[in-house]
Parts: C-alpha cells; structure tokens; sequence
C-alpha cells in the first residue's frame, strides 16, 4: 500500500518507553517506529506484555510523568510532534483527534456517574451542536448493539455486563468522532456474533468520517479483512510491519509464524495447546529444515 | 405454560438418579447428563432466579426488574469442565456471581456437594470460600490497587492458611507468577504497573493460591495472545488431572471452550437454551443462537 506522504496522519519515530519502578528501569519499548496513513487501520498485534497499550497511551501523554515513566522519540500528528505539547495542548488534542477505545472498560466509565450522563458529556464536548441529546445518546447505544438503550440509559457501570461495558466505551469514543482512533483490544469481552457487528460498526464509520485506526490486538482473526498494514510486537519492539496480506499469507519472522500457527480453531482435536514456544521450535526446525 | 410442566416433570423424574437429563423445552434435545449415573454432582444448580431491580426517573424509583438469570438449572460433576457460553448480558457472570456468594439469588437453590449453600450464613460459608474460587472477568476492578502482588497473592493465603510464615507465603507466591507465565521478580510491583493480560494472570494466580477445589473461570484468557492462553490453558487442565479440580468455564472463544470443556450450557437472555456434551454441541447444535454462534467462527 503505497501512500504518499501527504497522507500521514501519524508518524511515530524511534519511540522508546522506561518505566522506573523500585530502582530498575524496565524498556517496555525500544526504538520504534511506524506511520498511519488517513484513513487506513494500522494493526498492533504481539504477545501480553511486548509494549502494545503503553505505545498507545504514550501518543497524547497518558503514560505517567517522569520519573515514573520517560517517554523518548518523536510523534508526529498532523506534523505536530506530540511529545513537545504542554498537557494543556494535549487536551485538546484527546477526544476530538486522537480518541481511546481503552482496553480494560474499568479504567474508562467513572463509576459515580450514568453511562447516559458520562455519552452527553462526551457529545456535548466534541458536538455542541447536537440538539436533541437523549435521541443522540440512544442512538449511540443502539449503534453498539445494547438492548433495549432507552432502558438501560439511566444505569451505573457496575449494572452493566463486561461486554456492555466495553460496547458503552466503544460508543463514547465514536461518539468524538475522532480523526485517530487508538481501539486497544476493543472486541475482547464479545463474543463472535457482536465482535463481527462491532467491527463493520468501525469499518463504516471509518469509511463515513475517513478516521484511521490503530488496532492493538492479540486476535489474528479481526486483523485480516480489517487491517491494511501490520505491525507485529515481541518484547518491546517491532520485528515485522508491512501490508496486512502480505503478512498474513507470508510472515517473515518465526514469532509471527508461530503468533499464526498457535491460533486455536474449531475441530482441530489437540490434547495441549500450542505455546509459542513449542510452536517456535517447530517452525524454526522446519525453516532450518527447508534451508 | 406445558413446556413448564414438561420441565418440572423432567426435573422430578431424574432427582432421583441424580443424572440432569434435561429436556429443553426450546430445543426438544434431550441431553445426557455431565455426571456418571449415582455419582453425586459436585453442584447442584436448581431454578436459579436473579433478578435486579431497574431505577428510573428522576427519582430512581425502581421500573421494572432485568431478568439476568431466569430459571437456570444444571449440574456440575466432580473432576470435570463444564464450559458457559452466550451473548454479552445473557447473565453468564451473574450466574459465577452466585456461586461465590457474591449475589444473592432472588430465588432456586445452589447445592455444593449437597449442601445448600445458599442459605448459610457468612460464617458457615467461610470454608467455601476456600473450596470455591472465581478467577474475575474484569481484572482491574477486582484487583485491589493499593495492594503490591505480593500482598495480593498472600491475603487469601494468610486467611486460609494461618500456619503458613510469610517465607512460606512468598515463595508460594513466587510460584504462583512462574506458573502463569510472570516474573517473580515483579511481586513488589502494583497492579497499575503491569499489561491488562499481565493483571489478567495476576487474577488466575490468586484463585489459584489457595487450592481450591472448584474455581469459576469468568473469560479467564480473554485479554491474552494465543501463546499465553496455551500457557494457562494447559495449566488449568494440568492441575485438573494433578488434583481433581473442577472448572465451570465462561468463555465466548468457541475454540477454547470445545478444547477445555467435557459439557457445554449456551446461555441467551437469561435462560439455558441448550445443553449437551461438548462434541455433540459442535457437532449437531439444536438453538438458533448456538448455530449462529458456531457459524461465525473460523474452522480448519
Ligand atoms: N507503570 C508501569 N511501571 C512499570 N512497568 C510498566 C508500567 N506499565 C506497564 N509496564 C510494563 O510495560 C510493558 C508493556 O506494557 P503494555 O501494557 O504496553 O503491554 P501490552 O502489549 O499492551 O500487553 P497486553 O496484551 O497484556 O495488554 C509490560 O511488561 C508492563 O509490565
Ligand atoms: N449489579 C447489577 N445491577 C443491575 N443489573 C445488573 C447487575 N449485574 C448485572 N446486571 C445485568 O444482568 C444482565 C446479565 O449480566 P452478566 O454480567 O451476568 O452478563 P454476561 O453473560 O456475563 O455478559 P458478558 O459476556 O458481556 O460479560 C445484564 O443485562 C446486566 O446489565
Ligand atoms: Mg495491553
Ligand atoms: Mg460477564
């Protein structure tokens, strides 16, 4: 997928991420770099731990402050680099641009106020001119697929399932109708039936409005048919981008060979499950073996 | 209203034998039981209710009741794995919920080996709360943030296990992240500090801490890469066949489910549409719901 260079709404360059925590420093991200083209799905796909979700976090300064955390690099939005904005220019940036589909819902919804209430004040910031809001606020509920939304308006997160938690996080982001969507494991409490309603949600939105999506998961299967490039994670740095086909079909590094072949299908009758491990053997004994 | 009966009749019939063959009156499968005939379900589930009171109106006068779980029965034997699956808000969490006395039903009753453990009060549970473990669907809320690991991994042991020094304690807990695929190293940290799929771990260690003989998994692996979700998968079913230990497992990764699980409930709206071994239910599901749900998923 060749795009000019016009078209980036974001260049990440050489980012690197320390946290210090009890006298050591821990790279939870060392040296990376990508871009995200208007309007294209950018997948962020490695295993638990490799760096996905601070990577996000860090682009519009959600990451603690030093010396907690230091943040090194250079992001590049629109041409304006991120990580020199004071956290006053930050706000604003959060939300109308750049908006969260957080990975764990608990870190999202206040617990104190209504999920109805938190929806309008997320519209009202990012919206000023919807009028009618209880009409707007049940059709962002109903757009996430929430039964019954006129009903369930009024409740407090707590009331809600973990997937109606996450759907309800999914609705407060779109509701900012942001430029660049961070969706971090958006799909993880759903099941496949509403994972694949939420997905065209975002396709069409993405196609309606020309937002770009970064995509962090550790699924494989929302990726293909999604995703135009991506990019693969292995302990805090990249070991392999290009297009999303491409890398599919072809993978290049054995970890996104074994991160495919470990997948877990239907009918396939196995005693063990596949660890990357022991599916990295196997593929490097093969490649060796090929060689 | 003769579905009913059919099913209260079905009930009566097989109290005996203690085997849950149950007709589902939506399906007409008749499913065979996941305990041994004479052999005593570890847990007896039987017409479980909860129903919670809806708020509304500028005075949050209550409006009407969400029917989480309506009507629920099924049984759980030891030594087994019975997997639960359904839509998002079928009521699969309120179900574990109970279990762990977390919810208190609004009516059925809920039997461990035989005890009726619904009705005891705090105190008398308090060995329950040992035997019977929930590892939680959402680990951020359920882990305490002012808590480092270690104090998280060793609370329930100090409670459970008054004997243990805290050497004892650490080392246990030290195990504990070595075993889910953490390092020990990190027992000084918070919960703030690690991956969501690193909390997620955090949470099967603590349930797991304390050995106890039936744990409610409530999508234990969701937020975990394939590699990972082996790694605990294959835990669980090792300490299953070590120790006997029994799994009711809430999962919407069909997948998963068919590896781990000898039964399979499909829960929708509250209610049980289907229940059957978990070969018969991939290979000959009866509820629309189940059927759709096995069609959207990616097969060899
Ligand atoms: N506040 C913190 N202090 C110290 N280490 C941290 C902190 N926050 C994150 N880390 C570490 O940084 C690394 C990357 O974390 P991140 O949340 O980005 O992982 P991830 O790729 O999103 O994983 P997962 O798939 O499990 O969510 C992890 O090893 C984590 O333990
Ligand atoms: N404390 C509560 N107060 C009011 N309603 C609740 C409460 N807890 C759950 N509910 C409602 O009960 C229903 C079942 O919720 P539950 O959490 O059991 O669903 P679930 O099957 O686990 O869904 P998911 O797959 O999304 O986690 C939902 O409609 C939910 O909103
Ligand atoms: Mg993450
Ligand atoms: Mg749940």
């Amino acid at each position: 997928m060749s795009a000019s260079q016009g078209d980036k709404l974001l260049e990440v360059h050489n980012l690197r991420i320390d946290f210090e925590a009890h006298g050591e420093v821990h790279k939870a991200v060392q040296d990376i770099s990508f871009s995200i083209d208007k309007g294209r799905v950018l997948a962020v796909v490695g295993e638990s731990g490799s760096g996905k979700s601070v990577t996000g976090l860090s682009l519009t300064g959600l990451l603690p402050p030093p010396p907690v955390c230091r943040v090194q690099g250079q992001v590049f939005y629109q041409g304006k680099n991120l990580l020199q904005c004071s956290s006053k220019e930050l706000r604003r940036y959060r939300g109308r641009h750049i908006a969260y589909i957080f990975q764990e819902p608990g870190t999202a919804l206040n617990p104190v106020f209504t999920i109805g209430y938190q929806l309008a004040e997320a519209i009202r910031l990012h919206r000023p001119e919807v009028k009618d809001m209880r009409k707007e606020i049940i059709k962002a509920l109903d757009m996430v697929h929430i039964h019954q939304p006129e009903k369930r308006f009024q409740d407090y997160p707590h009331q809600l399932s973990g997937g109606m938690q996450q759907r309800v996080m999914i609705a407060m982001a779109l509701a900012c109708r942001p430029r660049l969507l961070v969706a971090d494991e958006p799909t993880t409490a759903l099941d496949v039936t509403i994972q694949a309603q939420i997905m065209d949600l975002l396709k069409e939105i993405r196609d309606k409005l020309g937002m770009s999506i970064m995509l962090i998961t550790h699924n494989f299967g929302i990726v293909s048919g999604f995703a135009h490039h991506v990019a693969v994670m292995l302990r805090g740095r990249i070991v392999e981008q290009g297009d999303a086909l491409q890398i599919m079909k072809n993978p290049a590094h054995p970890y996104t060979r074994a991160l495919i072949g470990c997948i877990p299908l239907l009918g396939r009758k196995l005693r063990r499950l596949p660890t990357i491990e022991s599916e990295y053997e196997r593929v490097s004994s093969e490649s060796s073996d090929n060689a | 209203m003769s579905a009913f009966h059919l099913k209260v009749l079905i009930m009566h019939n097989t109290s005996n034998s203690y085997s849950s063959a149950m007709a589902g009156p939506e399906t007409g499968r008749i499913s065979i039981s996941s305990s041994p005939e004479g052999i005593k379900p570890l847990l007896e589930v039987k017409n479980l209710k909860v129903y919670f009171p809806v708020h509304g109106g500028l005075l949050r006068r209550i409006r009407g009741y969400v029917h989480a779980v309506d009507d629920v029965s099924f049984n759980v034997s030891s030594g087994s794995t019975v997997g639960l699956v359904g839509e998002s808000g079928s009521g699969k969490t309120t179900i574990g919920r109970c279990l762990v006395r977390l919810i208190r039903p609004t009516a059925g009753s809920i039997r461990y080996l035989g005890v009726e453990t619904g009705s005891l009060s705090k105190k008398t549970f308090f060995p329950y709360r040992k035997k019977i473990q929930m590892i939680f669907q959402d680990p951020f809320n359920s882990l305490n943030p002012r808590m480092s690991v270690e104090q998280i991994l060793g609370e329930p042991l100090s409670i459970h296990f008054p004997q243990m020094n805290i050497e004892q304690r650490r080392d246990r807990a030290a195990g504990l992240l070595r075993q889910v695929g953490l390092d020990p190293d990190h027992l000084r940290r918070y919960p703030h500090q690690f991956s969501g799929g690193q909390r997620q771990r955090i949470g099967i260690a603590r349930a797991l801490a304390v050995e106890p003989e039936f744990i409610i998994c409530d999508e234990p692996v969701s937020a975990l890469d394939v590699s990972v979700q082996a790694t605990i998968i294959n835990l669980l079913q090792d300490l299953q066949e070590e120790l006997g230990l029994t799994y009711l497992f809430i999962a919407h990764d069909l997948a998963i489910v068919e590896h781990i699980s000898n039964y399979v409930l499909v829960m929708n709206q509250g209610k049980i549409v289907e229940q059957a071994s978990a070969e018969d239910i991939y290979r000959s599901p009866q509820h629309p719901y189940t059927i759709k749900l096995l069609e959207a998923v990616p097969r060899l």
